[in-house]
């Protein structure tokens, strides 16, 4: 097994991506489908979006809010609500 | 003496204390001979001169201990007296007890000879006549009949009075007089619209079937009767009568812009104002009829009330008031204890249970080993039941009903019941409608049913009917019966009874089921049997004590406690859905939305009841909880329940929503994105308004029930497909394995709850929110007109075709099977009458009860095959 990497997202320490991910799942179940994300929590994910692949794609003209919605079978994900007023989802696991 | 010193004498121990005692217990012990081992009855003598006079004295009484007693000799001596006259003579009491249906009864089982008023000596028989022309109640030139006391004082207040507020128990007969009267008063025009609010659907369309078959007596064929909250009604010039559950009422006000003016509004089960949550929304609705018609007429109905007059409170200052209180039994009740005979299971004693004490009445045998609770409830009533018709088995929730079902079903394979054709045809609806795994397919055939809440009307009515009749001799049912269903038995057998699942049943709730043995005019006793009562932990207070109902509206009960309130209604503004309380929230709807309407909560009647400073203290608490609404008043007051600070929070959603507006839109069922549509609002619901539809695991399976509802699947299709997906998910190995009674009851709740009463509240104030979200964002253009969800989910249909089915009087059911079979979504009434009149209908591949139903509604409507 390789060795764990440690990183670093927003001045958090993580020791191994498990348990960033596992922070972020955390965040996206503390809000239901619908519900706009706490300024807070939205300055953690805005450093989590920009270690995303696409995130210029995803950021556009610019980001506004995050919430959470529902994606595909029911599953739930954040968004991102761009300036624009347009809405588009990102994944958390491409970031990390 | 005078005649109150006397009767007072009569009841004492130097009176006749003992030999009432004694007459007591051999009246009882003759009247459930038939279930006992021992058939032996030891005849003391009874010295019946002395116990008739005794009879005719506390028959003048009014009290109701008194009349009990003229009731018990009268019906003693009327059934179980050896000589003739004796017989005879306990009819006379009977008589001037205005009990005239059981001196029918006696008649047609020949305990007496008819005519009995032309036997009598010269003054008997005049006193007779008297009494007689006393206890008439005259409903129209064709048609009366004798009213016992309590429907003789009833008919006299509606007369004279504005606000009436009736109790009795249910074998009183308070609905037929009631429902009688009401339409009396549209025979004789005094009267345009009415309403009747029943508590739950079940007893809505029991009273819209009774409501029909009655009116033809009055010759008011033509009068509309309806469930159905339409527009169309509103304005209408011809006379009509609704019948709503308080949800459904609302639903109705809502419609249209015109107001509704009532003549006549009829609250059944009236001490359901006590209830949680129900209570507000009945409140409000009653609350609103006056608004719009300060003269309408108001009669509350309750079963045994300790304070009716509570009802009366509200009445405007001007109306005349009455109270029409319960009046003595008009069926003998024995109030058994089966207990279990020490050290030998099998083996019971059954006691009467008299002035605190238990009086051996005999034993009986079980047919096993009673090796559970269960089966210790089913055995007795098995054992005491299987001789006879009109048993019914109380349980405490609608897993046991089929349990306790199974094992009387079981303990009658030797009994062999014949073979009749109306169980036969219940079984083959119950195997269609339902599905053919469902329990009551083979347990009707052997006159064995259950009930519950959540069953659909088509076939609860049924068996209902079966049971009456007699076909059923045994039905299990659930706390349905409290609930307000109209349904009498001779013997109500319970162990340990609770309201629901959890909550223990208070004394009245007990007494209110108790009320259901003994039907008037087919049974001369009524029993109820409470089985091993001397179980600490199965009855914890013990045999209940008989007390009535005390009625407190819950907007009271809140109120008054103020604390509780206070700290809630502080603290509301920036709670989260899921901070919710269901109880509270419901009183604070009510309250902000009286401040919206009137500017101030003072004048709101539940306010007035506290003090000033504690009234002025919410109302500072609510003012600022104002500040920033911007919900349209009318969107308040469609919308009871929820409160305004919920439907501020869904407009502020809409507004920060920056898609495209139509998507917020709801679509229609044959949508493939209809779903998808149903779970986003769901959500948004869940996260404004409250959290009825959480968590969010639960939205799509809350979804998909609302779906495949409004698009009229069956109940059949919709349990199929439940079991096809449990077997899908690989939780089960083989279709053998799986729990297919949970299954199917699940989803039978499922739809009651979710797809036809919170999908159709909350759907409904969504929309109207999003109606004026359009309207700000100049966009009402895109709004659809005809978006009336909340008609659609009540009813589990989608089309005008079907709505028009219904409004003839068919049941969803029978409505969706049919129209499986019609092209055309969109045929008003009278198109639909054309199709049917053309009979091909009669070919088609259609349940029995179905077809019985079709063939029912042609005959009501008069429309004949062509």
């Amino acid at each position: 097994m390789g060795k764990a990497k440690p990183l670093e997202i927003a001045g958090i320490p993580f020791d191994r991506k498990g348990d960033a991910h596992e922070y972020l799942k955390n965040i996206l179940n503390s809000y239901g489908p619908e519900e706009t994300v706490s300024k807070q929590d939205a300055a953690f994910l805005q450093q989590t979006l920009d270690r995303h692949p696409e995130a210029k794609e995803k950021i556009g003209c610019g980001v506004d809010s995050f919430f959470v919605r529902r994606a595909d079978y029911g599953t739930v994900c954040f968004w991102i609500k761009r300036t624009d007023g347009s809405v588009v989802r990102f994944s958390y696991k491409s970031c990390i | 003496m005078s005649l109150q010193a006397l009767q007072d004498w009569l009841e004492t121990e130097d009176g006749i204390k003992s030999q009432l005692d004694s007459l007591r217990i051999w009246s009882a012990r003759n009247s459930i001979v038939g279930s006992l081992n021992d058939s032996e009855i030891n005849d003391k003598p009874h010295d019946w001169q002395k116990l008739l006079l005794a009879a005719s004295i506390f028959a003048q009484s009014r009290e109701k201990q008194k009349q009990e007693y003229a009731l018990m000799i009268a019906q003693s001596a009327l059934c179980f007296a050896d000589d003739a006259s004796v017989r005879d003579a306990g009819s006379l009491i009977l008589a001037r007890l205005s009990n005239h249906r059981t001196i029918n009864l006696a008649q047609n089982q020949k305990l007496i000879e008819p005519n009995i008023g032309s036997r009598v000596g010269v003054i008997e028989q005049l006193l007779w006549n008297k009494r007689k022309l006393n206890s008439e109640i005259v409903f129209n030139e064709k048609q009366s009949i004798d009213g016992n006391l309590f429907q003789v004082d009833l008919w006299s207040k509606l007369y004279d009075a504005d606000w009436i507020s009736a109790t009795a128990p249910t074998a009183a007969g308070k609905t037929f007089t009631i429902l009688n009267w009401l339409l009396s008063q549209f025979s004789n025009k005094a009267c345009h619209s009415a309403v009747f609010i029943a508590p739950t659907r079940a007893l809505v369309t029991e009273i819209e079937r009774q409501l029909n078959e009655l009116k033809v007596n009055h010759g008011l064929e033509e009068l509309k009767i309806t469930s159905l909250p339409l527009r169309e009604l509103k304005g209408r010039t011809e006379p009509f009568i609704t019948v709503f559950t308080q949800e459904r009422l609302h639903i109705f006000l809502n419609t249209g812009v015109s107001p509704q003016k009532y003549d006549i509004a009829i609250i059944d089960e009236a001490q359901k104002l006590s209830d949680e949550r129900r209570g507000v929304i009945l409140q409000d609705a009653l609350e609103r009829i006056c608004r719009e018609n300060n003269e309408c007429k108001v009669v509350f109905l309750s079963p045994h009330s300790k304070n009716p007059e509570v009802l009366l409170e509200e009445a405007p200052e001007s109306a005349i008031k009455a109270v029409v209180p319960s009046t003595a039994a008009t069926v003998m009740q024995n109030l058994l204890v089966a207990e279990q005979v020490r050290g030998k299971p099998k083996e019971w004693t059954l006691s009467l249970s008299m002035n605190g004490s238990l009086q051996d009445v005999g034993d009986f045998k079980l047919i096993d080993r009673p090796l559970n609770e269960t089966k210790r409830l089913a055995f007795v009533a098995l054992a005491l039941g299987q001789n006879t018709t009109g048993t019914m088995v109380y349980v405490n929730g609608a897993s046991a009903a089929e349990k306790v079902a199974a094992l009387i079903y079981d303990g009658l394979e030797d009994a062999g019941v014949e073979d009749c054709s109306a169980l036969n045809e219940l079984s083959e609806s119950c195997k269609k409608i339902i599905h053919p795994k469902f329990q009551l397919v083979k347990f009707v055939k052997r006159g064995v049913a259950f009930h519950y809440g959540n069953m659909p009307s088509i076939l609860r009515e049924e068996i209902e009917r079966l049971f009456t009749k007699g076909e059923i001799k045994f039905l299990v049912s659930t706390s349905t019966l409290i609930e307000g269903v109209n349904i009498a038995c001779k013997t109500i057998v319970v162990r340990g009874p609770k309201k629901g699942m959890r909550h223990d049943m208070t004394p009245q709730d007990f007494w209110n089921l108790a009320g259901r043995a003994g039907r008037w005019g087919s049974d001369f006793y009524g029993n109820i049997v409470c089985v091993d009562v001397s179980k600490q932990n199965v009855w914890p207070q013990g045999l209940p004590e008989k007390t009535a109902y005390p009625i407190k509206r819950e907007t009271d009960t809140v109120i008054q406690q103020h604390d509780n309130l206070v700290e809630y209604i502080s603290n509301r503004e920036n709670m989260d859905t899921a901070q919710l309380d269901p109880k509270l929230e419901h009183v604070t709807a009510y309250l902000l939305s009286s401040y919206i309407r009137d500017g101030s909560i003072l004048n709101s009647s539940p306010i007035k009841k506290i003090s000033p400073e504690s009234a002025a203290v919410i109302q500072d608490l609510i003012k600022p909880l104002l500040s920033s609404i911007d919900i349209e008043d009318k969107i308040v007051a469609a919308n009871p329940g929820i409160s305004v600070v919920a439907l501020q929070k869904l407009l502020d959603y809409f507004r920060e929503y920056s898609q495209d507006i139509e998507s917020l839109l709801p679509l229609p069922p044959e949508d493939y994105d209809s779903v998808d549509r149903f779970v986003f609002i769901f959500d948004v619901i869940n996260l404004t308004l409250a959290p009825v539809f959480a968590p969010k695991q639960r939205v799509l399976p809350c979804a998909l029930t609302t779906w495949d509802w409004m698009n009229g699947k069956t109940l059949g299709r919709m349990i199929a497909a439940r079991l096809m997906r449990e077997k899908d998910n690989g939780n089960y190995k083989s279709s053998e394995e799986l729990p297919y009674a949970k299954l199917i009851r699940e989803t039978m709740a499922q739809v009651e709850e979710i797809a036809r009463f919170y999908a159709p509240k909350y759907l409904g104030a969504y929309l109207s929110v999003l109606r004026q979200h359009f309207d700000e964002q100049n966009s009402l253009n895109l709004f659809p007109d005809e978006l009336t969800y909340d008609l659609f989910l009540e009813f589990g249909v989608s089309t005008k075709t079907l709505i028009s089915l219904i409004s003839l009087g068919l049941s969803r059911t029978s409505a969706i099977e049919l129209a499986e079979f019609y092209g055309r979504s969109e045929m008003g009434e009278d198109e639909v009458i054309a199709k049917l009149q053309l009979g091909d209908w009669e070919s088609l591949d259609l349940a029995p009860l179905i077809k019985r139903e079709i063939s029912n509604v042609m005959v009501k409507n008069k429309i004949k095959d062509k």
